[in-house]
């Protein structure tokens, strides 16, 4: 209460000295209406200015930032920072205060103000693919990276820039290697399709379709010591709710896992249960355990079976399971129930373990395994020691929550989520607090900060890079323009 | 004293007067033909487009070589709302490039003026020529591309010619090919070359070759050099990039407009026209056949269709829920065609009458078919809307002719992509309303109409936020402002919302439980699916009369009964409109069921069922499209002539 009564004092005389406004104002208790919402949260230290939107009525606005005995204020109902006084504000010593004014009626009015606390840093790069939420339409889509410390976003691949007419390239599934860029790959669908590789920096494309196999790998985990890539091979459908708030959905006809061995250029298969779908792999961080989600569902094959899944979809429930494997051999064990979320009536996608290998962050909803469109997925936390599992409420909103990664440091998760307007998905961080709680989520800023409300794309598949990825998009392309090698099919070890 | 004598008092030649009275009533009359035979056409490109006012919009306009001519394009195409004030911009644009024409090719226009109508009137057969192919436009603005690309063009030629300091000459040249290609694409580089060529046959200033030399260098250089900081476009598009795009395999139709006008601007400063002096017979023939020409290429080449005409007029009434207008449109332009169908009719009769051979006369009635008016698909299904909107569709949708005409295009476009956010919407299905929103935005970017669907939509579904989404960017358009906010202030109010237009009548069809489903792109069978097979228990009234329209399309019996007795169970079965009763007494004498006596039928639907089959006795019907229209004299306004007579209905 000092320190507030402290800094609007010194905000006033501020404006004062300023503006010619007069010294006096009233209190208001409550905190001010912003977009995006950044009132009392836990910042990267190294994290871009947030700028938002003072919603406020008002004639004038004052928005003053303080951090030791550094302030900073900015006139109008943008608070937009530059970034050379946003480093200052940072370097301040303490946490940062925000004190937003309003002017109306010829009097000001102070808001309660907030604080932005500075927390450990963050990678400085994120990459997602940009999309639009639509059926069949995938015209325009690219994967981006964007500089965390900056404003600065650039396009690491765009489908504009070799798709053609009726050839028409859907671009998905971008990944790396233990958050470093010299090894990471994204996939080509249809036109010129294939899966291209950047393998210790050298570009390849393959094709990973074999005989034996569904399809080409899907869902990626690249194995962190051995040159290997787990993935989905998955033969998937889409579908449109009538009413459904869901809109859509996405649903397994089939799907496997297969390993990919780099250096052999081959491909084994990890589970192929012909009565159950697996999907989304993750490695642990030894290496030596794959998580993923498997449901169990029968059905004859054949033309019918599209139907039968969706008419099914809402009584298909994704477990989680986890599988030993030895590196060094390419031997597996035997699956492990981990998570039984059918016993619940839940269904568990996208497993994701923190880098120290002690926490398994996943989303679960009540059913499938596409989470993006089912506005009850949320995001859970089990401890991998005792197998115990919450919901992180501090985090979740009523709206979806799917996609998510750690940092490198597991420090920070970065998931996607619905909760701004119900269809487009925006990215929020959170930091992970030492007693193992999340800090209040906030969208990742922008210099416009009406920029995810206008938006009209979604941001998808968010993975922090500790590095950019400094292959340009033309020579993606030129490669993506290649014949794609094939692999061979290789036989599964079991221990 | 006559009128020519007050010109030679004003020291006007003849020559002058002349060119003044063309360079007059020319754009007039041109305006007049835009306004008044186009104005739907316009309406429609105008709710195909978008121009916000806002800084972002126009930055992200420059992530494609071009994108800021296409965003000029589009502010001055916001201004076809009123088709009035965006004929006169673009009249305007077109005298325009008249008169720079002229400065610019002296040598060519001086004794034959007329040549300089030339470029204006390619941009006219562009613009008006465009046809159905106004759906396919990927390129933002691109109505006006060509008009701003070319003026682009001319102005530098004229500010070259005027510069006789060679080093200004480069650098504006330079200029031209870079910050050209920056803002412009392809019209860039087209402005240095052009201008680097006029200079070079510059009469009036010395002839500079090294002028073209810097612009064939930097003209196919730096495009080759930018187009690396781009990721929107690929490299074999770098000298095509800022033409128009259509969403078609061949460009070639849609970019020929624009390469005849390059052509023309590169070749004009080559051409000089010799020993015709101004004013001389021969050339006033001259001038008079350029006029003539022209016009009567506009006038070919313009796309003329009523059909699509009436298609876009009842689609804009229908944005305006005017559904007595949506409704009025279909009538008038069936009362236009009354005439012509006469002429077919009595033309073919004495056709037929001359041949007794069963195959001659199949013959001879497939090749009138065409000459009878028939409606589109499109405006079948808009006035099924309309009429249902009005609460009259049991009583009059047969009263207006049915079919099925095809559209006058060359190109593949699918009726979702044309109408799907509108009928779905309307139906009372707005998530696949919402989905071809989307799906249109994707293919050809976002627009006054799939965002105001879109926004529509989300209200009917109450997701407030995205609807507020939705509003928030049409608040920050010119001419769909005030429709935004007005819906925004419906927000969060879920009565207010129902009891407003339209949704009072949509909200109470969107009572069916839900399922999963994919309409394949074809959205009248999957709408008549909708509401013939997925009736829930919740159904209402109005869903009950849906599906009473949709049961009577099928033409099934079995399921017109199922049906009718939902309708009788949730509307008043004591007042049963009339083509519900021409189906249940057809129906029941196909089918020899007198269950449905106790009904009470109007005497005169039971008359005229009696004297329909009165009439097949006197005159059998030995081909249904031969017979259809003097049957549809008599009984064109009934189901049964519906039922008997459009048959195998291709449905979209």
């Amino acid at each position: 209460m000092k320190r507030a009564l402290i800094h609007t004092v010194a905000a006033l005389l501020l404006i004062s000295c300023g503006t010619g406004i007069p010294g006096s104002s009233d209190e208001k208790q409550s905190l001010p209406s912003i977009f995006p919402d950044y009132t009392g949260i836990t910042i990267p230290a190294n994290i871009a200015p947030m700028n938002f939107r003072i919603l406020e009525k008002g004639e004038k606005f004052l928005t003053v930032f303080s951090s030791g005995n550094t302030r900073v204020s900015v006139k109008g109902d943008v608070a937009a920072l530059k970034e050379k006084d946003w480093k200052r504000l940072k370097n301040g010593g303490t946490d940062i205060d925000v004190k937003v004014m309003t002017f109306n009626k010829g009097s000001w009015t102070a808001f309660k103000s907030f604080t932005m606390t500075l927390s450990d840093e963050i990678d400085p790069y994120i990459s997602y693919r940009l999309i639009p939420p639509s059926v069949v339409s995938y015209e325009r889509l690219s994967i981006n990276q964007r500089d965390l410390t900056s404003f600065r976003e650039k396009v690491i691949y765009a489908n504009s820039m070799i798709q053609k007419g009726d050839n028409g390239q859907c671009i998905n599934c971008h990944h790396y290697r233990n958050w470093q860029t010299d090894n990471m790959q994204f996939h080509a669908r249809q036109y010129m399709g294939g899966t291209i590789m950047a393998v210790e920096g050298k570009l390849r494309k393959v094709n990973l379709k074999t005989d034996s196999t569904i399809s080409a790998g899907v869902y990626p985990a690249w194995h962190p010591t051995h040159d290997y890539i787990a993935y989905s091979t998955n033969k998937t459908h889409q579908s449109i709710h009538t009413a459904d708030h869901n809109r859509i959905e996405v649903a397994d006809e089939e799907s496997d896992l297969i390993l990919y061995d780099i250096k052999a250029n081959a491909v084994s298969i990890i589970e192929n249960d012909s009565d159950r779908f697996e999907c989304f792999p993750a490695w642990t961080p030894d290496g030596k355990t794959l998580y993923y989600v498997a449901a169990d569902y029968k059905a004859p094959f054949g033309p019918e079976r599209e139907d039968k899944v969706f008419l099914d979809s809402r009584d298909i429930k994704y477990n989680l399971y986890r599988k030993p494997f030895n590196p060094d051999t390419r031997t597996w064990g035997r699956s492990e129930l981990v998570v039984d979320a059918a016993s619940m009536d839940r269904s568990i996608t996208l497993p994701r373990i923190s880098p120290d290998g002690s926490k398994l962050l996943f989303s679960m909803g009540g059913y499938g395994v596409f989470h993006i469109w089912h506005k009850d997925a949320d995001l859970y936390i089990m401890d991998i020691s005792d197998g115990r599992i919450r919901p992180l409420t501090e985090v979740n909103s009523d709206n979806v929550e799917s996609y998510h990664s750690w940092s490198s440091n597991g420090k920070w998760i970065i998931f996607s989520t619905r909760r701004e307007d119900g269809a487009y998905t925006r990215l929020y961080l959170s930091h992970m607090n030492p007693d193992g709680s999340f800090s209040k989520p906030f969208t990742i800023p922008q210099r416009n900060p009406d920029f995810n409300r206008d938006f009209m794309f979604s941001f998808n598949i968010p993975e922090f890079m500790k590095e950019p990825v400094t292959i340009s998009p033309r020579e993606f392309a030129s490669f993506i323009k290649r014949e794609a090698q094939s692999v061979s099919y290789q036989s599964k070890k079991e221990e | 004293m006559n009128a020519s004598g007050s010109f030679k008092k004003s020291g006007l030649s003849p020559i002058k007067i002349k060119r003044i009275l063309s360079d007059t009533l020319l754009p007039a009359a041109f305006l007049l033909f835009m306004v008044l035979g186009f104005r739907y056409t316009l309406l429609r490109i105008e709710s195909n487009s978008l121009f916000v006012h806002d800084m972002d919009y126009m930055l992200s306009s420059f992530s494609i070589p071009g994108g800021f001519i296409g965003w000029a394009g589009e502010f001055l195409t916001q201004f076809l709302h009123y088709p009035w004030i965006g004929a006169v911009i673009w009249v305007a644009l077109a005298v325009l490039t008249v008169k720079l024409v002229r400065t610019a090719y002296p040598g060519l226009c001086d004794s034959l003026w007329a040549l300089s109508y030339i470029p204006a009137v390619i941009l006219s057969i562009y613009c008006l020529g465009a046809g159905y192919g106004i759906f396919l436009m990927k390129s933002p603005g691109w109505f006006f591309i060509p008009s701003i690309g070319t003026i682009l063009v001319l102005c530098t030629v004229v500010l070259c010619r005027r510069i006789a300091l060679l080093p200004v000459r480069w650098i504006i040249i330079i200029i031209s090919a870079s910050a050209g290609y920056v803002l412009a694409g392809i019209w860039g580089p087209v402005s240095a070359l052009t201008a680097a060529l006029s200079c070079c046959q510059a009469s009036e200033t010395k002839r500079d070759y090294s002028g073209l030399v810097i612009a064939l260098v930097s003209s196919i250089g730096l495009p080759v050099l930018l187009h690396t900081f781009y990721t929107t476009f690929r490299t074999d598009e770098i000298f095509t990039v800022g033409l128009p795009l259509i969403n078609f395999e061949k460009q070639l139709p849609v970019r020929l407009p624009c390469l005849l006008l390059i052509l023309f601007m590169a070749a004009a400063p080559f051409v000089r026209i010799r020993n015709n002096r101004p004013g001389t017979h021969k050339t006033d023939i001259i001038q008079a056949a350029v006029i003539v020409i022209s016009a009567a290429a506009l006038f070919f080449f313009s796309f003329r269709d009523r059909n699509f005409t009436t298609e876009n007029a009842m689609s804009a009434a229908m944005d305006r829920y005017d559904w007595k207008e949506v409704a009025d449109i279909l009538e008038r332009a069936e009362k236009k065609s009354a005439g012509s169908d006469e002429r077919a009719y009595s033309r073919r009769t004495k056709s037929i009458g001359n041949n007794s051979r069963m195959n001659d006369i199949e013959s001879i009635v497939d090749r009138y078919s065409t000459r009878f008016y028939e409606p589109t698909r499109i405006m079948v299904l808009y006035k099924d809307v309309a009429l249902f909107s009005l609460g009259t569709e049991a009583g009059s949708m047969f009263s207006y002719r049915d079919g099925a005409r095809k559209q006058k295009r060359h190109y593949e476009i699918p009726i979702a992509l044309q109408a799907g956010k509108q009928l779905y919407f309307y139906w009372g299905l707005p998530n696949y309303s919402h989905r071809w929103c989307i799906e249109e935005s994707v293919e050809y970017g976002w627009s006054y109409s799939t965002l105001k669907y879109a926004a529509m939509s989300a209200i009917s579904m109450e997701e407030w936020d995205l609807a507020r989404k939705y509003l928030d960017i049409l608040v920050k358009t010119l001419c769909y402002r005030k429709w935004a906010e007005s819906q925004l202030a419906l927000i969060p109010d879920r009565e207010a919302v129902q009891a407003a237009v339209p949704y009072n009548t949509v909200i109470p069809l969107m009572c069916y439980d839900d399922r999963l489903s994919n309409d394949q792109a074809i959205i009248e069978t999957f709408i008549m699916n909708h509401f013939t097979s997925h009736r829930s228990t919740q159904a209402t009234p109005q869903f009950d009369r849906a599906a009473m329209l949709w049961a009577l399309r099928t033409q099934d019996i079995g399921l017109f009964w199922i049906t009718f007795l939902n309708y009788l169970g949730s509307n008043d079965p004591k007042s049963i409109p009339r083509h519900y009763q021409e189906a249940a007494i057809l129906y029941s004498n196909l089918e020899r069921n007198t269950g449905i006596q106790s009904l009470p039928f109007d005497r005169q639907v039971r008359e005229s069922y009696d004297a329909f089959v009165n009439y097949e006795k006197s005159h059998p019907v030995r081909n249904i499209s031969e017979s259809a229209y003097p049957y549809s004299k008599r009984f064109g306004k009934t189901f049964w002539f519906y039922y008997y007579f459009i048959r195998g209905q291709e449905t979209f």
